[in-house]
């Protein structure tokens, strides 16, 4: 019954009248491009402003932050670092993300359904969580990996012989983290490939492996690599672990970078213009990564299955070999989650961080401490409030904004409407940081820094593209008649929207609001970028601790935080089930 | 009960304005069964989209009861929720969050005039009663088959009681056994309702047999308009003659044109008895038109009968509660139905003779069309 609808057609349609239509048709572009325009104008603006000047303040204009952002001491060492960065950690995460795709999705391997619901732990897990961990794990000098190769062969030496804090520590710690999500993509890439092409191949009385080769692997690969740019693009981007690993590392990336000019604290080093001219790079770099990915996903789109039935290509058949590859499927597991998780939890109950090795097990302070000090509401509890009203504001409106803006550009179909549209993905390909950077020099001079509503807003904008996409697609899947058929028995605009419209679109709402508070509430980047004293919340109360080298209290905090995203998305994904159900 | 008068619709789109309705006026009235019969793309739904207020028309006025709904002189535009009218859509639109029961109720407790909940269930449950689906009223609705959900699609058109009930092809998603049963059904439903029905329709069987009024639309335009036997016996265009069945036409020059009826036409085969009508006059090239089952034919023998033409048979096919034989005029094909228990040998020539009332004669300028419509199908 859920048709898709011509959309090939404008047309006026019948749900409120012209005049309502393009009222609502400005209102939701007006919401949009201040959501998505105006902070890019106060970002260039700001770039051509000299130092100790607001974007928009009266005053002279320059060029000089232009030449000047390649004559500082380290930009070309950032370049190269964000370079090495990003390329190194595709070269690790894209053959274990591609192998575990392969293995899961075309292959028998044991206990696969229960291999794809354990995929999502890793995904609601804050990035900044594994870097905890592994900063336990292989800190230079009390890493528990480190203490134990030492002790267990009695190196003398009071460092080494890893160092988290080092180019290839980042890499593998990042590239273990985008593995899941990157999984998630693959495995669709896998599955929405028309089998009958594969087939055809096989009738023809080619071989498993030449079919694979031959067929199988250049017809996905334009979807592969749209994966590959879009990490790569997330990976240059990317703040967290820049942070966590790279300062202590002196690895200095674009992101970091960037938020060292904003954050400085010396009285003269106010000067947003070379921030903002960092940021306009970056952009532009993710701009032209994001046409490539684009222009990819649509040669990809070519060979995938329209019937949109289930269908399951023959699996490959592994013997044996089936037990090795769940073992490595549980190692990648045991390295990503179970490593880092068990270090955090364990430090978590120390007054000060003692490695657990054989020798000073006696040694350990037991504490619960750190957890009386989670009741403090001063500390932790408002932090938690905090994060939880602008998770929670932030998902709500930013649902409620993109299923206005998709039901628009379904049903209204105007320029406007369509202008709306494309301008929600732009924060595509404009990075978290930047984003949260260009809000950042909006709204400085202004009353709202500092407060809870300049977070929300920004994370409206990070989250406006993905909840976009999602939501149009869910909305062309309702046939416009099934609100006609509404509209005609005589019930009004609004109970229409709200009882046939709405309540379709239910499922994949609060999918969507789901998504947002998750990855709201594990982001580092924006709070980091933005929040005040006034307005901390749990990531900066983490990220304090952490910094002041305090790991058993940022764990305990870790640790709570995880518990409850896990058992917020446990009790959401079950109400969605039964949405879906009713 | 429904009066359109001069509708015009347009749609823009990205190649430009689509003139999809371009000055329509017709009546119904109440209690009558008013049927759009036309070729898909002719405008039948836009014009029904129009009446139910879904779409916004260019120009003309509608008038359902007493109310204008829309002019576009006086800037009348009601919007559809207050229109008052049922309507089953071509998809159904049978709402699959709800249950078969809730779906019908539903416009019953929110609509236009909202009424107790247990009134509602009186009167959702007389609906589904009626179209024989008050068992599976608890019924998730995407568990209905097709039959199913058109017959939830009308009784949820008809439990709150429009004034005007709108049909778009309602039978066309269904298998062509079911078709035949539910177009009686609802034939016999909607009679003993006796609601002003507007259906639409490409399949003349329908339309034919269903219809106090057909009106047949050709792109954007009312072609003829009348009775079911009107519009099969005297179509009055080339178009609406060969779109309701088969037509045979000939071309030939009037001979004689008497009062009395003995007129005939002379044409490359020989002359035709026919009734012509007043326009017509002598020498004037016209066009006689026929349908295959007013033709007789007989095997020629000796002298042509008067009021008759010769033309070789070439072929013929028994298709069981006739036979149809392919007679060569000249390049054109003539079809002729006969009676299956008497079959003519193939390669023969034969003698048709059509009865002169059941004969139409046409202006000869219509004919381009008539090349092109009458290639065999
Ligand atoms: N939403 C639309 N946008 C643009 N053109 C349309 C739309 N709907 C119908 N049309 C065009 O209008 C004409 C009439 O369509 P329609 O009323 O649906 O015909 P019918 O119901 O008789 O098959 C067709 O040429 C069709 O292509
Ligand atoms: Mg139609």
């Amino acid at each position: 019954m859920a048709v898709r609808s011509d959309v090939s057609a404008r047309s006026s349609q019948p749900l409120f009248s012209l005049d309502q239509r393009t009222v609502i048709a400005w209102v939701l572009f007006f919401c949009v491009a201040f959501l998505v325009v105006a902070p890019l104008i106060f970002m260039v603006a700001a770039s051509f402003r000299p130092s100790a000047t607001f974007p928009l303040e009266r005053g002279e204009w320059t060029l000089a932050n232009y030449p000047a952002v390649f004559q500082t001491s380290n930009t070309w060492a950032v370049i190269r670092n964000t370079v090495v960065y990003s390329f190194g950690t595709l070269l690790l995460a894209v053959p274990m993300a591609l192998g575990l795709a392969f293995l899961t999705e075309r292959t028998d391997v044991p206990a696969r359904s229960l291999l794809y619901s354990m995929m999502f732990v890793p995904m609601v897990t804050p990035v900044f969580a594994t870097a905890l961990g592994w900063v336990l794990l292989a800190g230079p000098r009390a890493g528990a990996i480190n203490e134990y190769i030492r002790f267990l062969f009695g190196i003398e030496s009071r460092n080494g012989p890893f160092n988290i804090y080092t180019m290839q520590g980042m890499i593998v710690v990042t590239a273990l983290g985008i593995v899941p999500s990157m999984w998630l993509l693959l495995v669709s890439v896998l599955r929405n490939m028309d089998p009958s092409l594969e087939e055809a191949g096989a009738t023809a009385g080619a071989s498993r492996w030449r079919v694979l080769r031959k067929v199988t692997l250049p017809l996905m690969l334009p979807g592969i690599l749209a994966v590959v740019i879009y990490f790569g693009i997330a990976v240059m981007e990317s703040f967290e672990i820049p942070l966590a690993l790279g300062v202590t590392a002196g690895v200095q990336v674009l992101s970091t970078k960037i938020y060292f000019i904003i954050t400085a604290t010396d009285s003269n080093a106010f000067n947003y213009g070379t921030a903002a001219t960092f940021g306009i790079f970056a952009a532009l770099l993710g701009i032209a990564g994001i046409s490539v990915y684009l222009w990819l996903i649509r040669r990809a789109n070519k060979y995938t299955v329209v019937t949109g039935k289930a269908y399951r290509p023959k699996l490959v058949k592994l013997g044996n070999w089936r037990y090795l590859a769940l073992g490595l499927i549980m190692l990648y597991m045991f390295v990503k989650v179970i490593m880092p998780f068990s270090m955090i939890l364990y430090a978590s109950f120390l007054d000060y961080y003692v490695p657990p090795i054989p020798g000073r097990f006696g040694q350990i302070p037991w504490t619960l401490d750190n957890y009386r000090l989670l009741f403090d509401y001063r500390f932790f509890g408002r932090s938690l409030v905090n994060t939880a009203i602008v998770v929670l504001s932030a998902a709500s409106i930013t649902m409620l904004l993109v299923t206005a803006v998709s039901w628009a550009s379904v049903r209204i179909k105007t320029p406007i409407t369509h202008i709306t549209n494309t301008l929600t993905f732009l924060p595509l390909a404009i990075p978290g940081v930047i984003v949260t950077l260009a809000f950042f020099l909006m709204f400085l001079p202004t009353p709202l820094y500092g407060s809870l509503i300049l977070i929300v807003i920004a994370f409206l904008a990070r989250f406006l593209a993905y909840a976009t996409r999602l939501m149009y697609s869910a909305q062309v899947q309702i046939h416009k008649e099934l609100e006609e058929a509404s509209l005609v028995s005589g019930i009004g605009n609004v109970s229409t929207l709200v009882h046939v419209n709405l309540r379709l679109l239910l499922p994949a709402f609060l999918n969507g609001w789901l998504y947002i508070v998750t990855h709201a509430a594990k982001d580092f980047t924006t709070p980091l970028l933005i929040a005040t004293s006034g307005s901390l919340l749990v990531a900066n109360v983490i990220y304090g601790r952490f910094e002041g080298g305090r790991f058993p209290v940022a764990s305990a905090a870790m640790v709570a935080l995880v518990l409850i995203l896990v058992t917020v998305v446990f009790i959401g994904r079950k109400s969605i089930a039964r949405s879906m159900r009713a | 009960m429904l009066k359109v008068e001069n509708l015009e619709m347009e749609y823009s789109t990205d190649r430009g304005p689509v003139r999809a309705v371009r000055g329509v006026s017709f009546e119904v009235p109440a209690g009558h069964f008013f049927t759009l019969l036309g070729p898909s793309g002719c405008g039948k739904t836009t014009t029904m989209r129009c009446i139910a207020g879904l779409e916004t028309p260019k120009k003309g006025k509608i008038t359902i009861g007493s109310d204008v709904v829309y002019d576009s002189a006086a800037r009348v535009v009601v919007p559809t929720h207050k229109r008052a009218v049922g309507m089953v859509f071509q998809s159904y639109a049978i709402w699959p969050h709800m249950s078969v029961y809730d779906n019908v109720s539903f416009p019953l407790l929110h609509g236009r005039n909202k009424i107790d909940k247990r009134e509602a269930k009186e009167r959702a449950m007389r609906a589904l009663t009626l179209v024989q689906l008050d068992q599976l009223a608890q019924r998730p609705a995407p568990q209905l088959s097709g039959g199913q959900q058109q017959r939830v699609a009308l009784a949820r058109a008809i439990a709150y009681e429009p004034n005007l009930l709108l049909l778009d092809e309602p039978l066309s998603n269904l298998d062509a056994k079911l078709r035949d049963e539910m177009r009686a059904e609802l034939k016999e439903l909607v009679g003993r309702m006796h609601i002003t029905t507007l259906y639409v329709t490409h399949d003349q069987v329908e339309a034919l047999s269903m219809s106090d009024s057909v009106a047949v639309m050709h792109d954007g335009l009312i072609e003829q308009e009348g009775p079911p036997r009107d519009i099969y016996l005297r179509p009055t265009s080339m178009f609406a003659a060969n779109f309701v069945g088969k037509m045979n036409i000939l071309t030939g020059i009037v001979k004689a044109h008497e009062a009395n009826g003995n007129s005939t036409v002379e044409t490359a085969f020989g002359q035709l008895a026919v009734k012509l009508p007043e326009w017509a006059s002598r020498s004037q090239r016209v066009l006689v038109v026929f349908r295959p089952e007013t033709a007789t034919l007989r095997i020629a023998n000796g002298a042509r009968p008067l009021g008759s033409i010769r033309l070789p048979l070439i072929a013929s096919s028994f298709v069981g509660d006739s036979v149809e034989y392919m007679l060569d005029a000249g390049g054109k094909t003539i079809r002729v139905k006969g009676d299956p228990f008497t079959q003519l040998p193939d390669r023969c020539e034969v003698d048709l003779v059509v009865p002169p009332e059941r004969c139409l004669i046409m202006q000869a300028d219509q004919a381009p069309e008539a090349e092109a419509s009458s290639a065999p199908v």
